[in-house]
């Protein structure tokens, strides 16, 4: 297995840009998590390390060989990269087993590898005979990894194969997917949508939003450092508030924090990036620095909506509590941060 | 990336190819008119006899269209949304006339009753042979519409017939409309069923004409002012449709419809249902019985050869219309834009028109520049292929949609080359629609009369002109056994129709 590299890959679509000069490193046997809105050029992207579409320009590299960008590029079939399509794309002729068995080689056919790979993503060989419409949407899904990993590729590509599932099969096919590839040591790219999944699936989490790369890196550290206001905003909840900077501290309408990491423009007015698990609230304090205007109760937790300082700021703070009666619209509150802050330009 | 540009270019150009070669004889007539000119043409167009035809055939069509959908969808109505009792039974028993060709019931109608004839004998055998065009459609809608619209509907205090007038309807008119258009179609080409009964339309006419003058410029007069009356229906149609959809909001299984309760009128509606089943199924069939019964009518020299000649040219009629539906199918699925969308359009055109104007434009063609096909088998086929290409295009359409190409990828990202993804993937997959559509063309043209009477090589016999040539010479036991075979011939044609119905239901 071998390191996959994107070199300054661009491709166009009808005439418009889908990917701008995309750079992207996966190291072997790592794994990727791609994350952008719909129309961001996610699939795109998967397509063109697939083989199913060219780029326009730039390189993509597997190890030492040249899969495009070259003068002949690999084509789908003899690239070694396995797919894995959001709705599994099972082959409705074929049973459970002809479809993981479909990728071997005819002696691999005869060996083990395709109880080793069920057993991998947890199907048992009592779901052999099936087809896949016998199947519900997370063994599907299931089988589907089975069948890219059964022969063996450098690297699998997983174009949301999520999204289809309802929300609690989500989470434990999700799982038992993690860690299917973590015991076959597979390099993986999987592009989603949800920021969620993209954050805790693998070691590397990159953003795309329109067409280009915005940021790359661990994903504790992209969404603790996120590089601009907008990736911040489209990683988690984000309050932003206008602050002043002076001396490694940001004072806002809530009071003054340690810079964590800074982000400011040379000119102009800034503000400050605070996550609501940072927030406090506190309607016994003496020094009340906002209004409670809204309180809602969704399951455990309450979300108090707050004007800070007068003005018109609004604030929504979660507040897990047992006993929501304590709060009401129109009380004074003093709403305070924990931690430091990001900066970023206003 | 340059491989994958040039293959549908290559596609694009098969299926434009083809397109030429179906519009040809519809060309080859338009042709003909203005080499005659219209000095010849305006004396033979403008003469009493056309007027004649043209009061016939147009009065057929303004009568026939609204009885054939009236019955389509009342008889749709009664058996998907009341308590009709037995109503699966109706269901099918209603859709069986369509299995009996429309020559055939023309026949047992005249058999039994040798004075029926004029417009309202046409509108009484062509309405019962042709309703079912309208109901199947009619039946396919409404077991596609959302139940939780007419319940909306009478939860916003509608009574029944309210629901059905301002909420069901609204929402059968394409189908209705789709429906009438091929109902339309059918009685303008209809050539059998009316001339048994001496009926006479623009088809009867062109083929008495022919058979005297050969394919003259009398002939062409008259194919012309038919086309022209086809091409009116088809703008109008195209025109009045719009662009509205009616699609089902959300998804979620669809739960069963309101069930309209008869009550005292239960026993007006069965006896109205059995009333158009012996006119439609009961009258064929006793006049088949009784002729079938007298003498020895299986005895014929030439019943063995017209079966063996019949199948003949009904696989190959098949098999050459299914290859050519394929790329065009496949260009509009997985290419799909408006070159395809017109290309595709040239060739439901082309299958429009009424098979004595294909048939005389292939005539004409042969004759006049190669002879050497002139009443040939190749010829034969030709029509089969352009009478009956929409048959295999609605079926491997819907069978090419069934094969993503995320099926081809995944096989390709599993080793395959693009051939092998196509043969092990998609090959197994569009096959029951390649079963289904080579059975619809073949079925349809085991039992095609007109184009096969002026086009199959001198000698030949099949069921449908040896039924012809019997019955038409008032040999009716001779003609019996043809019959009978006919029938039984459509009837699997008819199941795949009935079956295709119910499955889009799901």
């Amino acid at each position: 297995m071998s390191t996959l590299t994107l070199t300054d890959v661009t491709k166009h679509l009808g005439g418009h840009p889908v990917l701008q000069n995309v750079d992207l490193t996966v190291p072997r046997g790592s794994r990727t998590s791609v994350v952008g809105a719909s129309g961001s050029g996610k699939s795109t992207l998967l397509r063109i390390i697939a083989g199913f579409d060219a780029p326009d320009a730039g390189r993509i590299s597997l190890g030492d060989v040249l899969l495009a960008g070259g003068a002949s590029p690999v084509p789908a079939h003899q690239r070694g990269v396995g797919y894995v399509a959001q709705d599994g794309a099972l082959f409705p002729h074929l049973t459970v087993e002809q479809n993981i068995r479909f990728g071997l080689s005819r002696p691999a056919r005869r060996s083990t590898r395709v109880a080793e790979v069920a057993e991998l993503v947890a199907i048992g060989a009592n779901l052999f005979g099936r087809y896949p419409h016998e199947l519900s949407g997370g063994q599907q899904q299931r089988v589907a990894l089975a069948r890219a990993l059964a022969p063996e590729p450098q690297v699998v590509l997983l174009d949301e194969p999520f999204s289809a599932l309802d929300t609690g099969l989500r989470a434990s096919t999700r799982e038992a997917v993690i860690q299917a590839l973590e015991h076959s040591g597979v390099t993986t790219i999987l592009v989603t949508h949800d920021q969620d999944e993209a954050l805790s699936f693998g070691d590397q989490v990159a953003i795309l939003a329109g067409g280009r790369i915005s940021q790359a890196g661990p994903p504790s550290e992209v969404y603790d450092n996120p590089g601009t206001a907008d990736i911040a905003d489209f990683l988690g909840d984000s309050i932003f508030l206008p602050c002043e900077v002076s001396a490694g501290e940001a004072r806002t309408v809530l009071g003054s924090h340690p810079v964590r990491h800074d982000h400011r423009a040379a000119i102009g007015l800034h503000r400050a990036l605070v996550r609501p698990a940072q927030l406090a609230i506190d309607v016994g304090s003496t020094s009340p620095n906002a209004t409670i205007v809204d309180v809602q109760s969704v399951g455990s937790t309450l979300y108090v909506t707050v004007t800070i300082g007068g003005g018109g700021e609004l604030v929504r703070v979660p507040y897990v509590t047992p006993v929501p009666e304590r709060y009401s619209a129109g009380q004074d509150a003093r709403v305070s941060v924990t931690g430091g802050v990001v900066v970023y330009p206003a | 990336m340059n491989a994958g540009r040039r293959r549908p270019s290559l596609l694009l150009v098969v299926v434009a190819v083809l397109a030429v070669v179906m519009l040809l004889p519809v060309g080859y007539v338009v042709a003909i008119g203005f080499q005659v000119g219209w000095p010849t043409l305006a004396p033979l167009v403008f003469r009493p006899k056309v007027g004649e035809l043209l009061v016939n055939t147009v009065l057929l069509v303004v009568l026939g269209v609204p009885v054939t959908v009236v019955l389509g969808v009342g008889g749709a109505w009664l058996v998907e949304r009341t308590n009709l009792p037995g109503r699966r039974v109706w269901a099918v028993l209603l859709a069986a006339p369509l299995a009996i060709p429309a020559f055939v019931s023309s026949y047992g109608w005249v058999s039994a009753i040798p004075s029926i004839g004029g417009i309202g004998g046409g509108l009484l055998v062509a309405t019962l042979a042709y309703y079912p065009l309208v109901y199947l459609p009619a039946v396919a809608t409404l077991r596609r519409l959302d139940p939780a619209l007419e319940e909306s509907a009478r939860a916003l205090g509608l009574g029944p017939w309210g629901v059905f007038a301002r909420v069901v309807l609204p929402q059968l008119r394409l189908a209705v409309w789709g429906g009438g258009l091929v109902v339309a179609l059918h009685l303008l080409s209809e050539y059998g069923a009316f001339a048994l009964i001496r009926f006479d339309t623009f088809t009867t006419a062109i083929v008495v004409q022919y058979q005297s003058t050969f394919a003259g410029p009398a002939a062409s007069a008259l194919g012309i002012v038919l086309a022209g009356l086809c091409l009116i229906l088809l703008v109008g149609e195209s025109a009045t449709r719009g662009t509205a959809r009616y699609s089902r909001v959300g998804s979620g299984a669809a739960r069963s419809a309101v069930v309209q309760r008869l009550g005292w009128s239960a026993p007006f509606a069965l006896a109205a249902l059995a009333a158009l089943l012996v006119a439609a199924i009961g009258v064929p069939a006793a006049s088949l019985v009784r002729w079938l019964s007298i003498g020895d009518p299986w005895s014929q020299r030439e019943l063995p050869g017209a079966i063996i000649q019949t199948a003949g040219l009904a696989v190959t009629g098949a098999v050459v219309t299914v290859l050519v539906a394929l790329p065009i199918a496949w260009l509009t699925v997985r290419r799909p834009g408006r070159l395809a969308r017109f290309l595709e359009g040239a060739y439901y055109l082309a299958s429009s028109l009424p098979a004595i104007i294909i048939a005389l434009g292939l005539v004409t063609i042969t004759i006049r520049i190669v002879p050497a096909l002139y009443q040939s088998v190749f010829t034969v086929v030709l029509a089969y292929v352009i009478i009956f290409l929409p048959r295999a295009l609605v079926s491997l359409r819907a069978g090419i949609a069934q094969a993503p190409v995320s099926l081809e990828e995944a096989a390709r990202s599993l080793g395959r080359s693009p051939l092998a993804a196509r043969a092990q993937v998609t090959l197994p997959l569009i096959l029951p629609a390649l079963g289904a559509g080579a059975a619809l063309v073949g079925l349809g043209a085991a039992n095609e009369l007109t184009a096969t009477l002026l086009l199959a090589p001198s000698g030949t016999r099949t069921l449908a002109t040896q039924f012809w040539s019997a019955s038409s010479s008032v040999a009716y036991s001779d003609a019996a056994p043809y019959a009978l075979l006919l029938i039984a011939l459509s009837f699997p044609s008819v199941a795949i129709l009935f079956l295709q119905t119910r499955k889009r239901a799901r």
